[in-house]
């Protein structure tokens, strides 16, 4: 899957955003679908599938890596890093986006997907999209004060 | 033999599920929650998969407790998590008003599981409602077609908890006396 | 603990009277269950006892209103519920009074007070007037839970008389609990309108169970949290 387009959603992404995507979907075989997700299971941005089931996947992501916090938290073992589901048909990677606030990336892969593969590049795309997100932070104008005078 | 008991807390966010699960946890529950996006909602953390609770009853059994998440985009979850429940208490944000909005899809989840299963409404906030949402309330539990128990609770009072499992418990043992034909 | 076997549940047939009911509990248990459904004029009524007024009642909106002094008429009002000829009977009351009045003195809770009144009306095991110890009841819904807070045995027989009509020996033997705090749950059911009469052939059939399941277990758990 190379020429997915990206499809912003609930709260458009930022631009930064959407070229990062692409380029995980272009560098991996076996990439069916991209989402990243607000932490409670909001869709920001996808790339693949385009029957709306955006909004459903980044729920249950949410859900699940909601979970394995839980889980983490349970075993302390530290903040979440990725989620690996490994099935018959195909493999699922979620990943925690460590930006400000933070975020979450799944990626859906066929069976024929080389999980490193995926995995080093997922992580790759997350460390760009985090960083990205904290430059677009550091870049927003800053609100003027209530009794500035401008000059002429 | 050992065995586990199941109740789930179904109802909309911000009406009180997790306070309830933790205070029948005696603090002990497991939380999945996070910082809330909606802009449309006023609170600061929501529940993306589950609140978990256990109490240990006599005999080595177990009687599990699972909050679900309120919003409908978790509605995949709630039959996942009503799978095996004995019973189920339905929370209603007494403050929101239009208790039938809030709590249809839910409902309407239970009602899927299963036509029997012993449930309790909680009408949650009823100190911040107003006259009118308050009897928005009553008035939607007469309209109701089943006689539900209904009754105020702040899942802050210990003793207001252990009067609603009380009456969840009054309508388990009713469906045991009541039982099937087949 | 017993089983019943299951019929599918339906509200009961309630007995509808042959003619309109006569006698003061009767009256009152009727209009209390039909509700708004009532002629206006119905809605208001005084409740007299040998032509001296107890109390004024708001049967749409729930309301009471005690005569003083008022501890004096509320002794007075259970012990003529007591009796089978009580002496009680309902006249029409105005409604602007009862509302002129009610600025004045703040009216109390209708079915909770009748409640009360219906739980302590009779000595214990004995029918309040004109129910007998072979009446069966059903109730239509769960009642307000300001009236069950303080008795929680009550919540069980609330549960079972919402399914089943029965009387108070098979309510009794299905719950393992005293004839004497069914009998005035019935009491206080009927008086205050939550329940109604209901003809039935035959009592249900009961079974024995064994085993400790989830209800009895709960139980030992609340009582140690309680101790």
């Amino acid at each position: 899957m190379h020429d997915a387009d990206v499809i912003a959603l609930r709260c458009p992404a930022s631009p930064r955003l959407d070229p990062h995507l692409s380029s995980l979907v272009a560098a991996v075989d076996g990439v069916s679908g991209v989402v990243v997700a607000s932490l409670d299971g909001f869709a920001l941005a996808q790339v693949g599938r385009a029957d709306g089931g955006a909004e459903r996947l980044a729920a249950m992501t949410s859900s699940m890596l909601g979970l394995a916090n839980a889980l983490g938290r349970e075993l302390d073992i530290g903040v979440l890093d990725t989620l690996l589901l490994d099935a018959e048909h195909g493999k699922v990677l979620m990943l925690t986006i460590p930006a400000q606030p933070t975020r979450l990336l799944m990626a859906a892969c066929n069976q024929d997907c080389v999980m490193g593969q995926i995995l080093w590049h997922a992580k790759q795309c997350v460390r760009a999209i985090a960083a990205a997100m904290d430059a677009d932070q550091a870049a927003a104008p800053v609100p003027l004060a209530m009794n500035s005078t401008p000059t002429f | 033999m050992m065995r586990e008991y199941k109740i789930v807390v179904l109802g909309p966010m911000g009406a009180g599920k997790s306070t309830l699960v933790q205070a029948l946890a005696q603090g002990r529950a497991v939380s999945t929650e996070v910082c809330n996006t909606d802009p449309d909602i006023d609170k600061p953390l929501t529940t993306v998969a589950m609140d978990y609770g256990d109490i240990d009853l006599p005999g080595g059994n177990r009687l599990r407790l699972y909050g679900t998440p309120g919003q409908v985009r978790f509605a995949f979850l709630w039959p996942i998590l009503l799978e095996g429940a004995s019973g189920a208490i339905v929370l209603v944000n007494a403050s929101e008003g239009e208790p039938a909005a809030q709590v249809s899809v839910h409902l309407q989840s239970l009602a899927q599981y299963s036509a029997h299963l012993p449930v309790v409404i909680c009408l949650t906030r009823l100190d911040s409602a107003s006259a009118e949402q308050a009897a928005a309330c009553e008035a939607w539990l007469h309209t109701y077609p089943e006689p539900l128990p209904a009754l105020p609770l702040d899942p802050r009072d210990p003793q207001q908890v252990l009067t609603v499992m009380d009456v969840l418990m009054s309508q388990i043992e009713c469906l045991t006396l009541v039982e099937d034909d087949a | 603990m017993t089983r019943f076997r299951r019929l599918p549940f339906s509200l009961a047939e309630p007995v509808a009277p042959v003619s309109a009911p006569t006698g003061f509990v009767e009256q009152l248990n009727h209009r209390l269950s039909v509700g708004a459904l009532l002629h206006q004029r119905l809605q208001y009524a005084a409740v007299n006892l040998r032509g001296e007024t107890l109390c004024w009642l708001d049967m749409c909106n729930g309301r009471l209103l005690v005569a003083e002094p008022s501890e004096q008429m509320t002794v007075r009002l259970q012990l003529a519920l007591s009796e089978r000829s009580s002496g009680l009977s309902l006249s029409p009351l105005d409604p602007d009074a009862f509302e002129r009045q009610a600025q004045y003195t703040r009216p109390a809770a209708l079915r909770p007070t009748l409640w009360q009144a219906g739980l302590t009306a009779c000595t214990a095991n004995a029918p309040l007037p004109p129910l007998t110890a072979q009446s069966s009841l059903q109730l239509r819904r769960w009642p307000d839970f300001r009236v069950l807070a303080h008795r929680h045995g009550d919540f069980r027989i609330c549960a079972l008389l919402i399914k089943r009509a029965m009387d108070v020996d098979a309510c009794a033997a299905a719950l393992s609990v005293p004839r004497a705090e069914v009998q005035s749950f019935f009491n206080a059911a009927y008086l205050s309108g939550y329940a109604y009469l209901v003809q039935t052939q035959a009592q249900p059939v009961l079974r024995q169970s064994h085993g400790r399941g989830l209800v009895q277990l709960w139980r030992d758990v609340r009582a140690r949290w309680s101790a």
